[in-house]
């Protein structure tokens, strides 16, 4: 199928295998192979517009991750495309599909996977220090980004003297930071209390309609996936269900963690590096 | 992307580079930077207390440690073997050219130096060889191969209106040789057929610098020239200029044709070239240090980049090249390594500073080991080779940390 103006992702029958033991031994075994393979996503298509909220659901191991890494382009797939505005990745080098994710993608991790050497705005500023961006701009953006995330007080914190929400902010401002055609979003409200999820999830409505940009949430919070367009359901790496979801009024509450966004530092010295 | 964005990226990744060094140094990895610094300042320092004693043993037998800070020689001498090479090509007509030197205003004084091996004689004592030193006196020229000048009359009277001093400023090495106190009387054997001349000791250097054991004594360039016959034309082996203007050089190089003009750190860089045991000192310290220094380096740096997995893998997550990411791990290695040169540096002359002391206490007088400027230097130079050598290494690393499979955990 070809995809239509407004597609921005097309996958057709993605496949993803890993192999367990890392390393084919066979040969040492003249011929008798012990590689032993786990289908993590075995065959789906999907299509995504832009503009769209696509939520994804499922347990643990139902192939959620696997999933949003290949529509990101951080993984190949074994078998299957996943062609990104007509672009297919899989055929793009290690180096071009890099470019590919700064120009066009914004990934929340689950861990956050901030730089701990670094502030809030200097890690959210990063990728505009790839793109060459002046320094003005780039702490500007960065700013107005952590301030819309209700971080304006802790713009020069490093990670360890921020909250586990508070981390989960920063990581969010910086996947948009670029303005990105899609956004991936692993578990994006998992950290934070209910107010703070719904400003957040309001942020990704505004990308989605705003910057005509397609977001991709992997969550087992049904709250949070209520504000997704389409909701995806996943197991054992099958595509099971995909409904379409009415999204009215204003936007859904996701549910509290039990982790809160309990405020959390270090203890130490409140060290203020600057921004990139 | 455009040059300007280049420039953009570069300076910003700097920043982001000299940042995480500093944190790292002060908070997250303290340990692990201050190895790296310390393996590359140990390394670094040992070379350069090493570099240093090959360059004080190669200076010892030049016109070193005086107020000169040219040598103007013909180009077929080596300049740091000056004083005992007697037989190279001389300069002629060195008073004239030595007292226009002296008249220009960037140039404080110029002396010609001629040398030469003579059989000398205190009165009714016996006979020896020292090594002659004529040079024209000048008040700031106190000192010529560590023997000091202050003996002889100003300017060269001999030359100048044909009286002749006789005066001669003994090292204290030749002193004891020839059993001569202040006022004794000394002949100078010559050939037969020629009249002695007489001469008196005038001054006794003091004897607390290496050079001063060497039995030397220094006397009126004319009343050298006279009793060696170099007075024909004129003659002095070379021509010692003191000026703080680097300008000068060129000019000093057209006064005669075929002669080079050689530099205080110039002349103790020929010096160690020219001497093969300070070389292969210098060399051996500085191939043992690169290679210490480079395995420390890159010991802490695979610690490093296996501590940092989940964040490179992040930073290529989320767009940043491979490119980028190996220079801002270069750069943060490069100024650790720069830091570990700088340390190294200090302790080296530290370490000069020790020897001489342990020297001056128990085999010699003077100073063994030269913190020479070059040698400091060469000790930085060392420790970004160091740097350099250890990133093909960071570059097989980082090709080794997987994007998808790290943020994944």
């Amino acid at each position: 199928m070809a995809p239509s103006s407004s597609t921005l992702i097309d996958c057709v029958d993605l496949t993803r295998q890993y192999t367990l033991g890392g390393t084919d031994r066979s040969w040492l075994n003249f011929g008798s192979s012990e590689i032993q393979t786990v289908t993590a996503l075995n065959g789906i298509d999907l299509s995504i517009e832009r503009g769209e909220i696509v939520g994804c659901a499922g347990p643990s191991g139902s192939g959620k991750s696997t999933l949003l890494h290949l529509l990101a382009g951080l993984d190949t797939p074994t078998r299957g495309t996943v062609s990104f505005d007509g672009t297919k990745l899989g055929s793009l080098s290690k180096r071009a599909r890099t470019r590919h994710r700064l120009d066009h993608v914004g990934i929340v991790f689950q861990h956050f996977h901030l730089l701990d050497s670094l502030s809030a705005r200097a890690n959210v500023a990063l990728p505009l220090v790839e793109l060459g961006r002046p320094k003005a701009e780039r702490q500007q953006r960065a700013t107005e980004l952590l301030t819309a995330m209700g971080l304006d007080g802790r713009i020069t914190h490093r990670p360890t003297q921020l909250s586990g929400g508070e981390q989960q902010r920063v990581a969010i401002a910086r996947a948009l930071v670029t303005d990105p055609d899609l956004v991936v979003a692993d578990e994006p409200t998992g950290e934070l209390d209910t107010e703070t999820g719904k400003r957040v999830l309001s942020r990704f409505r505004e990308v989605a309609t705003e910057h005509n940009a397609a977001v991709v949430i992997a969550s087992h919070d049904e709250p949070t996936l209520a504000i997704a367009d389409r909701l995806v359901r996943m197991r054992d790496g099958n595509i099971i269900d995909i409904e379409k979801q009415d999204v009215v009024g204003e936007t859904p509450t996701p549910t509290k963690s039990a982790a809160g966004d309990t405020h959390q530092t270090d203890g130490g010295s409140v060290e203020t590096p600057e921004s990139p | 992307m455009n040059l300007g964005e280049r420039l953009r990226r570069l300076a910003g990744l700097v920043g982001v580079s000299f940042r995480r060094t500093y944190i790292r140094a002060i908070k997250t990895a303290p340990g692990r930077t201050w190895l790296s610094v310390g393996g590359v300042a140990l390394a670094v320092g040992l070379m350069v207390v090493v570099a240093g004693i090959g360059v004080g043993i190669a200076t010892q037998s030049t016109v070193y440690g005086d107020n000169v800070d040219y040598w103007i020689t013909p180009e077929t001498d080596g300049s740091s073997s000056a004083l005992v090479n007697t037989d190279g090509p001389r300069f002629g007509s060195v008073h004239p050219t030595a007292a226009d030197l002296s008249d220009r205003e960037s140039i404080a004084y110029a002396s010609p130096v001629l040398t030469q091996p003579m059989r000398v004689q205190i009165d009714n004592g016996s006979a020896e060889n020292v090594l002659a030193i004529g040079i024209v006196k000048h008040p700031q020229f106190s000192t010529v191969a560590d023997v000091t000048t202050e003996g002889l009359r100003p300017g060269d009277p001999y030359f100048d209106n044909g009286t002749w001093t006789g005066d001669v400023s003994l090292s204290a090495g030749a002193a004891e040789l020839l059993a001569a106190t202040e006022g004794d009387g000394l002949t100078v054997t010559r050939p037969a057929g020629a009249a002695d001349r007489n001469f008196s000791v005038t001054a006794i250097g003091a004897g607390n610098t290496t050079g001063s054991q060497f039995p030397i004594m220094v006397m009126q360039l004319s009343e050298l020239q006279a009793i060696t016959g170099a007075d024909t034309n004129d003659e002095a082996d070379q021509i010692v200029v003191s000026s703080t203007n680097p300008q000068i050089r060129s000019d000093l190089a057209t006064i005669y044709p075929q002669s080079s003009v050689t530099t205080r750190a110039g002349l103790n860089a020929q010096a160690v070239l020219e001497d093969q045991l300070p070389l292969a000192l210098s060399v051996t310290a500085a191939i043992i240090a690169v290679v210490i220094g480079t395995l420390f380096v890159m010991t802490t740096t695979g610690l490093s980049v296996a501590s940092d997995r989940g964040r490179l893998a992040t930073l290529a997550a989320i767009g940043i090249s491979g490119s980028t990411r190996f220079r801002l791990l270069a750069i943060e290695i490069l100024s650790i390594t720069f830091v570990g040169g700088l340390v190294g540096v200090g302790l080296g002359v530290g370490g000069i500073t020790l020897a001489n002391i342990a020297a001056r206490r128990t085999i010699t007088s003077g100073d063994i080991a030269s913190a020479d400027p070059l040698v400091l230097a060469f000790g930085v130079v060392i420790a970004g080779v160091i740097g350099l050598l250890a990133l093909p290494y960071l570059a097989v690393l980082l090709r080794r940390v997987g994007t998808a499979s790290e943020v994944g955990r």
